[in-house]
């Protein structure tokens, strides 16, 4: 393992020397009671002392561009080079958000276009791309049903219907919207029980947020229906558009009649997800929805944009005009694709999935029959006669030389893996891979006690969790002795 | 046409026929049922892709109708800032195995984000001068937001004090994320440049759930905080101060001031001006608020060969296991540009990072210096210390000199009157950090005076 920064800090060692001048000039000028009395403990090395260990912390870590990466729900797909180059141009990488709408005509003209193409791929009037990440776009969402329901003296529409296998950031954005949340259980096929549904919606109902496809990989068979329930409640219907590489450019949430949906860029949109962001959660909505959206939104008046913030808005949710960086990548991967190629990318996304769930049948039991949409999930339950759980799979996984896939999500599946490969992966990555797994739960079977102590190919064997949670140690003491 | 798709005709051909599909259209069954009337979508406005040399001219036509620093010398701040980025930031940051890395959920095969995180996290929290950090918010207005989400949670409380020093767009945010909850926001007026005792003392009471100030305020003044934690905790309230990272080499720290929660935008550490994001939002803690933050965390601990190692830990706090009763509904972060922070406060080292804050500084007060030379000029708030942004009255329109300076090539201060109201309108909050040359700033000064005097 690599030793910490602070661990390997030398006093006195210098890195890269920066514009400016000696700090004596502040603390001789500026009034003692407003300096900085404690010592600022940050680790003293010189650049090359940097480089190795922010190279060595690389090579302790796995990509896509080092791995296979089927981590269900999170469309770890390839993330093209060519969209690196965009955010390195000066001319965005380098623009100042406060500067008036005549000098950053480039940038909201791309946003704009942006904005235009979602809307096309969604079925939505209006979209907008402030929202920092996906469960930012959920909460942007949930303002906006509740403005929408104020602007309609509804005040009585104080509850939102979540499934039970819904992503955990759904209940949690509308509790934070400062909604209550009832739990749809799911039928025997792990899909929304229309029977429940029915009973659940009343004239309390706003909203109705639904996975499509659920997290278990399926499309709905009666979403129609529920579709025309919840419309007839007078609720609004939520998208979480998280698995919108089943369907981009095949189905339109407008179409199917949705009123928001929020999608990811850092899964459909192939932007990095960078170890856990950034991402970003463009919301899209229809047309009685749009003067809700945050501000600012992007106006365009013959050749020119401008930035407007309408009085209807729930407000901005971030500061300036949206992540700017990101979205450009995720704009350059959608011209890049183009109309054929954003069908192809959802086409091969499922024939992967079914792919590898044929190739996995008679391993682990499937929740869900028939096709799978771009994902599938299986049990590790039956293990549990050996001791074993999905996490000690996943050790092997890694062990095997890949990542691995979502565990002990969703919650309604025991032992859940949920498998998803991306349409970038080859048929002979997914051949191995399949030939692997299969080798590894038949390991699982004859000898479980030596799955209990994988990884062992790992840089490290498996840290000791409790610990870590019982007496969190957060920041690193190496860093106090230094004082 | 590119679609990074690597299947060679015979193999999807291979694949169809495991599946028993005639074409991969066949696919589509799965959502037949689900179909709407208006059948597939039309496609045609995404046009027939690009080719990588295309697609590049695109976005590079687009980059050279915005005026960036590259066009137009900055001086302008509030909220985002110019400042030295070494070179060896981006090249390690964009090292694939960061760059297309996910959360690190399964810590054998992530140990290099769980430590650089954990590292990040102790930077800030030094910085900072508080117990913890964690790994990041999207910015420093959602940072803001949240930490007062745990004051209110903590005390349940329904009364937000926030300082008119903070940038009213971040006031914006806060209301909006307190939308569907009843809590009411007051504003305590800076006096001279600094929070208004005499309103914040009326203020304090039994209902307030936390007074957040910041340092250096929007307006660029250093504010003083001196038994403001005593008087929030002496009637049960939480103490937030908001504070630019960069200063804090050199300013002293919310910690110092006795703070609960501290937040900033960690934009100034190494992060360039990005057409305003991705951002990077701090959050730092007192240890007993550990369990009611917001936010991943890492944590140290050992494997099974008593090595050294990290874990993502206290995730009982996170939605994906408290569903509708976790601290936030937060899942993505920012956590790549947590490490570009961290590479660049390591490169720079604490001398380093002194050294930038006090050439900002001193380049400021250059430039105050000599603009209030101009006839008709004046500063406002004369009277408090500001760190690298200060206020000036001018003698007409800030909007006027504000165009005049953009046609020049020098994105000026600020025209306040658009934010905070007609009675700002010639009123320019000016910026200038450790990259600004004397030569930018003579110039500067230089075309300001003559747009004025004649």
């Amino acid at each position: 393992m690599e030793p910490t920064l602070w661990q390997k800090s030398r006093p006195g060692a210098r890195g890269v020397f920066p514009p400016g001048v000696p700090p004596e000039i502040f603390e001789t000028r500026c009034p003692e009671g407003l300096r900085r009395e404690s010592p600022l403990s940050l680790p003293e090395l010189s650049e090359l002392d940097v480089v190795r260990h922010f190279t060595r912390l690389s090579h302790l870590n796995r990509g896509v561009d080092t791995h296979f990466y089927p981590l269900g729900s999170c469309t770890m797909k390839y993330n093209p080079k060519i969209m690196d180059r965009i955010p390195e141009i000066a001319g965005f990488r380098d623009l100042h958000p406060r500067i008036a709408p005549e000098g950053m005509q480039g940038l909201l003209e791309s946003l704009y276009t942006l904005e235009e193409l979602l809307g096309h791929l969604l079925g939505m009037e209006a979209v907008t791309l402030a929202p920092a990440a996906g469960a930012h776009g959920e909460l942007t969402g949930i303002l906006i049903a509740r403005r929408y329901f104020e602007s309609r003296g509804d005040r009585g529409r104080t509850e939102i219907l979540i499934p039970d296998s819904a992503h955990g950031t759904n209940p949690a954005s509308a509790a934070m919207g400062g909604f209550s949340v009832r739990v749809l259980p799911s039928g025997n096929d792990g899909g929304v029980d229309l029977a429940h549904l029915e009973e659940a919606l009343s004239e309390r109902t706003a909203l109705v947020m639904m996975t499509v496809p659920s997290t278990l990989g399926i499309f709905e068979k009666d979403l129609l229906k529920m579709v025309a329930m919840v419309k007839a409640s007078g609720a609004l219907l939520y998208m979480d558009g998280a698995n919108f590489n089943a369907f981009m450019g095949l189905l339109r949430p407008g179409d199917l009649g949705f009123d928001i949906v929020h999608i990811n860029t850092h899964k459909t949109l192939a932007t990095p997800h960078g170890g856990g962001g950034p991402g970003s959660g463009p919301v899209g909505v229809k047309a009685h929805l749009a003067p809700f959206l945050p501000s600012p939104r992007i106006r365009k008046e013959g050749e020119r944009f401008s930035l407007v913030s309408p009085k209807t808005s729930i407000g901005p949710i971030r500061s300036f005009i949206g992540s700017s960086l990101v979205l450009l990548r995720a704009l350059g991967y959608l011209q890049m694709l183009g109309a054929e190629g954003v069908r192809r990318v959802a086409l091969y996304a499922l024939l992967n999935a079914n792919y590898l769930r044929a190739r996995l049948s008679g391993t682990l039991p499937r929740t869900g029959s028939g096709l799978c949409a771009h994902e599938f999930v299986l049990s590790a339950k039956e293990l549990g006669a050996e001791g074993l759980h999905a996490s000690d799979l996943a050790k092997e996984i890694l062990d095997a030389g890949y990542y691995a896939p979502t565990i002990s999500f969703p919650l309604i599946v025991p032992e859940a893996m949920m498998i998803e490969p991306t349409e970038t992966e080859s048929k002979e990555t997914l051949d191995r891979f399949a030939e692997d797994f299969r080798k590894i739960v038949e390991r699982a079977r004859s000898n479980p006690s030596r799955v209990k102590e994988a990884p062992r190919r790992t840089p490290v064997s498996r840290p000791d969790e409790v610990s870590a949670a019982r007496d969190p140690v957060l920041a690193d003491p190496a860093s106090l002795r230094a004082l | 046409m590119a679609d990074f798709i690597p299947h060679t005709e015979s193999e999807t051909r291979e694949m169809l026929d495991l599946l028993g599909l005639d074409t991969i259209e066949d696919l589509l069954s799965v959502f037949s049922q689900s179909m709407p009337a208006s059948g597939p979508p039309d496609l045609s406005p995404l046009g027939g892709g690009k080719d990588e040399r295309a697609l590049m001219e695109w976005f590079s036509s687009r980059g050279d109708r915005n005026l960036s620093s590259s066009r137009a010398v900055v001086f302008r701040g509030a909220g985002a800032y110019d400042h030295f980025i070494p070179a060896a930031v981006s090249a390690l940051v964009g090292r694939g195995e960061f760059l297309t890395s996910y959360t690190p959920y399964q810590p054998e095969a992530s140990q290099g984000l769980l430590q650089a995180i954990f590292e990040f996290q102790t930077a800030i929290a030094r910085l900072y001068g508080m117990d913890l950090a964690n790994a990041s918010l999207y910015d420093g207005a959602t940072a803001l937001a949240e930490a007062v989400l745990v004051a209110v949670r903590e005390t349940e409380r329904s009364v937000v004090l926030l300082s008119e020093g903070i940038d009213p767009e971040y006031r914006s945010v806060v209301e909006t994320y307190l939308e569907g909850m009843s809590v009411r926001v007051e504003v305590i007026p800076l006096e001279g440049g600094k929070t208004s005792r005499s309103a914040l003392g009326k203020s304090v009471g039994p209902n307030v759930a936390c007074f957040v100030g910041a340092t250096p305020t929007f307006l660029g003044t250093i504010d003083q905080f001196e038994g403001v934690s005593d008087l929030l905790h002496e009637a049960g309230g939480l103490f937030i101060i908001h504070a630019n990272p960069h200063c804090l080499a050199l300013m002293k720290s919310p910690g110092e001031w006795g703070a609960d929660l501290a937040t900033g935008e960690g934009q100034p550490l190494g992060l360039p001006l990005s057409s305003g994001g991705p951002y990077l939002g701090l959050l730092s803690a007192r240890k007993k608020f550990v369990r009611r933050i917001p936010g991943r965390l890492a944590g140290l601990t050992k494997d099974r060969e008593g090595r050294q190692c990290f874990v993502l830990t206290l995730q009982a706090r996170e939605q994906h296991i408290r569903r509708e009763k976790a601290n936030s509904n937060i899942c993505s972060n920012e956590t790549l540009l947590a490490l570009q922070a961290l590479v660049y406060m390591s490169l720079l080292g604490p001398e380093g990072l002194r050294r930038a804050a006090a050439g900002s500084w001193s380049n400021a007060h250059d430039l105050c210096s000599r603009l209030r030379t101009i006839p008709g000029v004046s500063l406002v708030n004369p009277d408090a210390d500001f760190f690298h942004e200060f206020v000036l009255e001018l003698p007409l329109e800030a909007d006027d000199l504000s165009r005049h300076l953009l046609q020049n090539g020098i994105l000026g201060g600020l025209p306040l009157g658009a934010l905070l109201g007609p009675a700002w309108g010639r009123r320019m909050l000016w910026c200038a950090t450790e990259v600004r040359s004397e030569t930018e700033i003579a110039r500067t000064v230089e075309i300001v005076r003559h747009y004025l005097v004649h």
